[in-house]
């Protein structure tokens, strides 16, 4: 038999003694005993047969497959006999599983060399490498001169390897192939894909030793055959089946959030349902949830977070969505394996994050805080977050420097914005390299500004004045509320007899001591009614009022010129310019200076007065050493942007910068000693809209100064403006006195010239790809303003003054990316990085949940830890999984709960919590299967002819081909088997461009082919690259952006079809919000926001809903049966239920919701529709629409197919259109509602018609055919995804596919990728096989029909009608569509005059 | 069927006109060559749209002699600088209109650069705008300087093809090509064409906001609710229908 089941293991001994003494020794040491599937594996694979070993996670697998081949390869090793060429490949769907593969098998090899040294024995390096899309050019070109003895790849990289033209010789060596996870491969076309490269694999290798590894599946001698193929002979070639995958035992159950499903409200069930799952995680170490869709999975992070905030966060809860894209959840799966992913984006404890109105050090900002971060439209907006997260990281991470001279201390892995091939993207620290353009903040934004109060800044120890009726009101407030004034001191533990006087307004009250009476009194806003302000009793007194513009200037040139002892302060410099600060100071402090000459000759200014010294150490800190110790004070950030130019002009005439040479101004600046003031004049700029890089200059020198030496040691800060705008501006607002300084402003101002760092990098496919759409010539631009050709050709990066100059002139011509758009006005400037160099980390912190997942660390714009889907739990702790709702099939489900008890020898936990009524029933079923391991089967695409056109380009690339010689190869793969020759000769002309019109033939033709000499080959020089471009079988997918009027916001993406079903003045969910549809124009559609008491006309878009398995739902039908059964035979309530709960793994609300849905439904209607039976019922819905649901629980696939019939039927025999609902346990067809339908008719015309002729010609109408046309024609290079090197946008190849299919079938009705198309939807989105067999069903008799008519719609018709339309089956009849609805137009606008 | 006092003939049911005055039919928005550009971006479409107009051509010729044409812009999709190949398709249309007609007006649409290269070798003139006796033919992309001249009372334009969409009881949208008509805000009449392009996709007048609508002439000058709608197909013919306003009423579509 060439597909065996090895049903026995072998004895450890057998096993191990398989293997290289040092391999055995290795291996007893690491591990204590064989699992289930190496107890079969070493000695099989040893022994040389293909083989499939199916068994749970955690069971060893991946050794068990890989030993015997690693022990091989060192005995080759240790013989001489291991060339420098590829021995072993290993083939994982998932690119994100390569690199764990690669880790875990490196430590083995390492190992084992050391153990036979050990020994004596010295073995030769076994190399092992990864090859996949990721991995770069210069990598690759290393694996051509050392190629790796163990190959990791992917099914799309194996087939490129294919045709490499140096690196495909290393594979004629190739013993063994290893392909991971065959139950994600086996059911659809990349598992087709696969096939077919194995057998051109063959081709080159010879026979070599096939091992499958997967989770469980059925049936797996299929997925064998689907593994070995076929011999040349047209034999299955031989295969070794070890099933382990039921050796972990299971727990499983149903449970039912509440005791009556039916009868609950969504409130109820929902709030019920987090309070269970809650329960369930509590009492468990780790829980897996999966729900059935990303949205689902989502909603309910949100919700456990929302509900027990102190409990769930961030660091605490992981989702794991299984919606149908496979790579999405191997992608997150694989995140959750590497660990607490969330833990990595962080920055160092000196880091500071950009709050509202500044910088905040990230240890104290909290999240009451808000916090700046960037907008999808890359502007800087005000947000909030929701934790700081810290953690030990103690290893290396990187201090990255950027040419604006900020500094950051990150993780590895911490997130960087960056534009790559016209593309926003996050790269990580570890990825980024000197020269790369990184996004810092252009700008701060000012949400809000004011100036201050002397009584803001003035020192505890000053005394104050106030008004007579204030201390009034304070004396009465608090005998009101202590007694009298005695009290109130003995609580503060003031002297009753000052504070007496004070308050009687006699002296002035110190101000620490009004600050306690105040706060006591709770009437803290009582301070800025202070009139007077003094040091001490008498001198020098104060107004309090609004601080002046002149004061903040003065504290500019304090800040560069000042310097202070303990009576006063002093500022010294030139004298015009002390006598100009003196008299700016005099506005509020009326002081006159003592004017005197430093040693050095100096002027010097001094002012006595300690209230002036303690308001300025109030706002600087430490006025002695300020020069390197000071702060800059923050007061500045929250004032009017003209007090921050007096400021900085004060500072400017202080220690400002020119350099001018030749009349010409090349920069002005501000240069200090101190590092925080260097920092704040840059943040300060900035908020005021101009750039200005920091330099430091270290400097160690001897000064001469009047015969004295002086040495310097420090280092120098210098912050200058940028060029251009930037420096134009400054220049324009600056205002110096010092006479220098104000010739180089007036430079300046006669300066012409932008910014020539100012650019935006990266962008150059973009602006090509949109000049060539409008095909404006680059003469043309040259002319009317700008000739980007440099930039398209990527010589040069635009400048932002450029682009939006650009833009004014392409956007009269065309729409253009939003994106684009964005670059040229965002708050992002485009910095450079100059410095990467290590630094160890000890702990790190991370901002969690900001504003759209990102904020503002000194400067850089950086990506929070993540959002809830990426953050990991360790998978190896799991010990129980929860299911939200169905997830349609046994074998999904055991695969599914198969994660939890992660160790060998625990036990596999898994709850299904279910949702509704239909669910509850679905879920019983499918665990009672489960636990009686009775799966559903899998379908393996057969003949595609998409993917076969695929690799007859790549075999043409590889050599001239005879075709009989190729068909042989094509028909080894059990994918292909039985491929007719006419229908590969077909495919061979399409290729060969036979199809179009001669002069078409060198856009069509990727081979020739010669059908008399039976030859084919390759053609073309453009060929190699389309195919190397465009290789694969997954299909782009098309998201329509979502705008919002009226102002356009983007809010997010729907599914194209879901855009063809909306029309005007629909309602629908997006992101949880209600919107009404408007218009849609090119890919963008428009909405509203909905009225509040909208509902929604139109169902949330459900194709990301799994189907139920035919098989499953064949077992429920006959679940219904019994329960039918025991209605009919007139059972009570109780006996029911303990049966249910006796038989089935449900809880009692389960089996008492499940008792009250079939009570109602046979009570309703005395039916219930059961095994081998099909329910009509013509009925209406609440809002009086008609319908006829048909009862038909046969699974979603195949009741795809029996819909359409019977609605093509019907829409003939009515001659209207239909809308068609479909579910898996049923289906519903909406009519007009005076329309007569004769079920006996109907039924003959079921039984009589040919329903693949049928089903075609509706199918073609759909948009589902569009759309898969559009996938297939991809996949078989009519449609390219990537040409010369631009990726074509997926609208562009959707529309063109719609006119693309029509052109096709104009030149050929059975055009091969048009076959195709109907193959994949009849095939692998519907279920034809088992339609037709309930077709035959009805036709025989095996299946009964019943009729009922009801007014309103029984209680299994609910979930059905509630879903709403999935899809139309159109009157063929087209031109009648057109005058019906003219008619009806007509009609309207009649009635209305009438 | 006839519009405008008589004045003007929409072709049975092809995207043309004729007008009895100046013996001319007229169409528009042909864009040849739009596979070719597709295959420069990677899309193959089999080249297929030259022969279905020099079809739909041949039809129009036989049910109405002419001595001109008028091409009211976008003749080609689009040209790029260098390939000669590209002008094939103008080329042997402009033969075939040579061999049909005593004069071949061509109007410039925003596609139509480099088209000079063409119309000169078949000596055809060339405008931006045409005047002839109370016509203006212009093809909407933009405000000619003139457009407020007031010796003309019919103006002419393409560009925006024009289209409506209809929904039945089930919902299913079907969409067709029309032709609008009507008076612009200053009282003259104004005509716009259907597309005459096979892979043309039209704009949902009926639907799209004013804002949204392609030609400026139709943002500003008209009040594109008063125009009125006569949709043509091959299937059907010409079909009449309301003011687009009040199609938008009946399916409660805002303004």
């Amino acid at each position: 038999m060439a597909i065996e089941f090895i049903k026995k293991p072998f004895k450890d001994e057998e096993n191990l003694s398989c293997l290289e003494s040092y391999v055995k020794e290795w291996f007893i040491k690491t591990f204590k005993e064989l699992t289930p599937p190496q107890k079969y594996s070493f000695k099989l694979i040893s022994n040389g047969y293909n083989v499939v070993i199916t068994a749970p996670t955690g069971s060893g697998k991946t050794i068990a497959g890989f030993l015997s081949i690693l022990s091989e390869l060192f005995k080759m090793g240790k013989e001489g006999k291991l060339k420098d060429s590829v021995y072993c490949i290993y083939v994982s769907p998932l690119k994100a599983l390569d690199n764990d593969i690669k880790r875990n098998l490196l430590v083995p090899l390492k190992e084992i060399r050391e153990i036979a040294k050990n020994k004596g024995i010295d073995l030769p390096e076994v190399r092992i490498a990864v090859r996949s899309g990721d991995v770069t050019p210069n990598e690759k070109q290393k694996q051509l001169k050392q190629p790796p003895h163990i190959l990791i790849t992917t099914p799309e990289s194996l087939a490129v390897m294919l045709n490499a033209p140096k690196f495909s010789k290393y594979l004629s060596t190739v013993k063994w192939v290893i392909i991971d996870e065959i139950h994600e491969l086996a059911n659809n076309k990349r598992g087709v894909h696969l096939s077919l490269s194995l057998e051109r694999l063959q081709e080159i290798a010879g026979n070599f030793i096939r091992i499958g590894l997967g989770a469980t599946l059925h049936p797996i001698e299929e997925a064998a055959a689907f593994l070995v193929g076929y011999n040349d002979n047209g034999e299955l070639r031989d295969c070794k089946i070890v099933d382990v995958s039921w050796y972990k035992p299971y727990d499983l159950k149903v449970l039912c959030p509440v005791k009556d499903i039916i009868h609950s409200t969504a409130e109820q069930l929902n709030s019920a349902m987090y309070k269970l799952l809650d329960k369930l995680i509590s009492k468990h170490r780790t829980t897996l949830i999966f729900t059935n869709t990303r949205s689902g999975t989502e909603r309910v992070v949100f919700h456990l977070k929302d509900k027990w905030k102190n409990k769930y966060s961030d660091a605490t809860i992981g989702a794991h969505h299984g919606s149908l894209s496979r790579d999405i959840r191997l992608d997150v799966e694989n995140k959750l394996k590497q660990g607490l992913l969330k833990a990595v984006i962080c920055v160092s404890e000196n880091s500071n994050v950009l709050s509202n109105p500044s910088w905040r050090k990230i240890t104290e900002i909290t999240s009451r805080e808000e916090i700046i971060y960037l907008d999808q439209d890359l502007k800087l907006k005000k947000g909030k977050f929701d934790s700081i997260f810290c953690r030990e990281y103690k290893d290396y991470g990187f201090k990255i420097k950027s040419r604006l001279g900020y500094e950051i201390e990150c993780t590895k892995e911490h997130k960087f914005l960056t534009i790559r091939d016209s593309k926003l993207k996050w790269i990580e620290a570890k990825d980024l390299k000197c020269g790369d353009k990184v996004a810092v903040i252009r700008n701060i934004p000012i949400f809000s500004q004011y100036i201050p109060r002397y009584d803001e800044i003035i020192p505890e120890n000053a005394y104050v004045y106030l008004n007579e009726n204030i201390l009034k009101e304070i004396k009465e407030e608090i005998k009101i509320k202590f007694g009298s004034i005695k009290n109130l001191c003995k609580l503060l533990n003031l002297n009753s007899s000052t504070i007496t006087h004070n308050l009687r307004g006699v002296y002035p009250i110190k101000f620490a001591n009004l600050l306690k009476i105040l706060s006591k009194l709770g009437k803290e806003e009582w301070i800025k009614e202070i009139k007077v302000i003094r040091t001490n009793k008498t001198k020098h007194p104060l107004f309090n009022k609004k601080i002046s513009k002149e004061f903040f200037r003065f504290l500019g040139f304090y800040l560069a010129e000042g310097s202070c002892d303990n009576s006063g302060i002093s500022i010294a410099g030139e004298r015009y310019l002390l006598e100009f600060y003196s008299k700016l100071l005099a506005k509020d402090f009326p002081l006159k200076p003592i004017k005197t000459k430093n040693p050095h000759g100096i002027h010097v200014f001094k002012f006595s007065s300690k209230l002036l010294r303690s308001i300025f150490e109030k706002l600087i800190g430490d006025l002695k050493k300020k020069s390197i110790k000071g702060d800059f004070p923050s007061i500045i950030y929250k004032l009017p942007e003209e007090y921050k130019w007096c400021f900085l002009s004060g500072y400017f005439d202080g220690d400002g910068y020119s350099e001018i040479k030749n009349k010409r101004a090349y920069s002005l600046g501000f240069s200090t000693f101190n590092k925080k003031f260097a920092k704040g004049l840059q943040t300060l700029l900035l908020q005021l809209g101009i750039i200005a890089s920091i330099r430091e200059r270290e400097y160690n020198e001897e000064q001469e100064f009047r015969g004295r030496k002086i040495k310097k040691k420090g280092i120098c800060y210098t912050i200058s403006i940028y060029g251009g705008e930037h420096l134009r501006k400054f220049a324009q607002k600056i205002k110096p006195k010092k006479k220098n300084l104000r010739n180089a402003i007036n430079h300046v101002l006669n300066t012409k010239g932008y910014c020539n760092r100012d650019i935006i990098p990266n962008i150059s496919e973009l602006l090509r790809e949109i000049r060539k759409k409008i095909s404006l010539s680059t003469y043309k631009l040259q002319r009317i303003g700008y000739n980007p050709e440099k930039v398209e050709i990527k010589k040069r990066n635009i400048s932002r003054r450029k682009l939006q100059t650009l833009i004014k002139l392409y956007e009269k011509f065309i729409e253009l990316p939003e994106l684009l758009k964005n670059l040229a006005y965002s708050h992002i400037f485009w910095d450079e990085i100059i410095k990467k160099e290590p630094i160890y980390l000890e702990k790190v912190y991370s901002l969690v949940d900001t504003s759209n997942h990102n904020y503002v660390i000194d400067g850089f714009i950086c990506q929070n830890s993540s959002t809830s889907l990426e953050l990991g739990i360790d998978i190896g702790y799991i010990d129980l999984v929860v299911q939200i709702g169905s997830p349609k099939s046994v074998t999904r489900a055991i695969q599914r709960i198969g994660r939890s008890g992660h160790k060998f020898g625990d036990v596999a936990k898994g709850i299904i919590i279910a949702m509704d009524r239909d669910d509850l029933v679905e879920c019983a079923v499918m665990l009672k299967c489960a636990l009686e391991k009775h799966l559903d089967k899998i379908q393996i695409p057969k003949n595609c002819l998409d993917v076969l056109a695929q690799h007859i380009v790549g075999m043409a690339l590889n050599k001239k081909w005879n075709i009989k010689d190729a068909l042989k190869v094509i028909k080894r793969s059990y994918c292909y088997h039985d491929l007719d020759e006419e229908t590969f000769k077909k495919l061979l002309h399409y290729l060969a461009g036979h199809y179009s019109d001669l002069e078409d033939q060198r856009v069509y033709g990727k081979i020739w082919f010669d059908e008399n000499d039976g030859m084919f080959g390759k053609r073309g020089k453009y060929t190699r690259i389309i195919y190397y471009l465009n290789i694969g079988t997954i299909p782009d997918e098309v998201k329509v952006d979502v705008y919002k009027l009226p102002d356009k916001k983007y809010i997010g993406n729907i599914e194209e079809g879901f855009l063809e079903r909306l029309k005007p003045g629909d309602i629908f969910v997006l992101g949880g919000k209600l919107y009404e549809f408007r218009y849609a124009r090119a890919m963008r559609c428009y909405v509203s926001q909905a009225p509040k008491e909208a509902v929604p006309t139109i169902p949330a878009w459900f194709s990301e809903l799994l189907p139920l398995s035919f098989d499953l739902a064949l077992e429920i039908q006959k679940f219904r049966k019994e329960m039918k059964k025991k209605f009919e035979k007139g059972e009570n309530k109780e006996e029911i239920i303990s049966w249910l709960i006796n038989n089935y793994p449900i809880d009692k609300y389960s089996a008492h919701s499940i008792y009250e849905y079939f009570k109602e439904q046979y009570e309703y209607c005395n039916i219930i529709p059961s095994f081998n039976e099909i329910l009509i019922e013509e009925t209406y819905d609440l809002h009086d629409r008609k319908y006829i649901v048909f009862h038909s629980l046969y699974g979603r696939r195949t009741n795809d197919v029996l819909s359409r019939i019977v609605a093509i039927i019907l829409s003939n025999q009515l001659g209207k259109n239909i809308g068609v609902i479909v579910s898996d346990n049923g289906f519903a067809l909406h009519i007009p509602k005076k329309s007569k339908v004769d079920i006996n008719k109907l039924l003959e015309e079921i039984k009589n018609i040919n329903p693949i002729i049928l089903l075609r010609e509706n199918i073609r109408r759909t948009e589902l055919m569009n759309r898969r046309f559009r996938h297939c024609a991809s996949r078989s290079f009519l449609i390219l995804r990537n040409y010369k090197g631009y990726k074509i946008s997926v609208s562009k190849q959707q529309t063109n596919a719609q006119t693309l299919i029509k052109v096709c079938e104009e030149i050929d009705k059975n055009f091969p990728i048009i076959e195709e198309t109907y193959r994949e939807i009849l095939e692998d989105v519907f279920d034809i096989e088992n339609a037709l067999k309930v077709i035959s069903w009805i036709k025989n008799g095996k299946v009964k029909i019943n009729y009922i008519k009801t007014n309103l719609s029984s209680p299994f018709a609910h979930n059905l009608i509630i879903l709403g339309e999935a899809d139309i089956v159109l009157m063929e009849d087209r031109k009648k569509a057109l005058l019906e609805l003219h008619e009806a137009i007509m009609k309207s606008i009649q009635n209305r005059k009438d | 069927m006839k519009i405008l006092e008589n004045n003007i003939e929409i072709i049975e049911c092809f995207p043309a006109i004729y007008i009895e005055s100046i013996d001319s039919i007229v169409i528009a928005d042909l864009h040849l060559g739009y596979e070719g550009i597709m295959a420069e971006q990677g899309i193959f479409i089999p080249k297929i749209q030259f022969k279905k107009e020099l079809d739909m051509l041949s039809k129009i010729i036989k049910k109405k002699k002419a001595s001109k044409i008028i091409i009211n812009g976008d003749i080609k999709h689009e040209f790029s600088e260098t390939s000669y190949h590209e002008f094939i398709e103008v080329s042997d249309l402009l033969n075939f209109l040579k061999n049909n007609f005593k004069e071949i007006i061509l109007i410039k649409g925003n596609h139509d650069n480099y088209i000079a290269r063409v119309s000169n070798r078949y000596n055809v003139k060339l405008y931006e705008e045409f005047k002839i006796n109370e016509f203006y033919f212009l093809h909407g992309h933009k405000i000619p300087i003139d457009f407020m001249r007031n010796d003309v009372k019919i103006i002419i334009i393409a560009h925006e093809h024009p289209a409506i969409a209809l929904y039945d009881e089930i919902g299913v949208k079907e969409k067709i090509d029309c032709l609008l008509y009507g008076n612009m805000k200053d009282g003259r009449k104004i005509i716009v064409l259907p597309a005459f392009s096979y892979f043309a996709q039209g704009s949902d007048v009926n639907i799209l906001p004013k804002e949204e609508l392609l030609s400026p002439i139709l943002r500003e000058y008209v009040d594109i609710d008063e125009l009125n709608v006569i949709a043509i197909s091959e299937e059907v013919g010409c079909l009449i229908f309301p003011k687009i306003g009040e199609i938008k009423n009946i399916y409660k579509i805002k303004s």
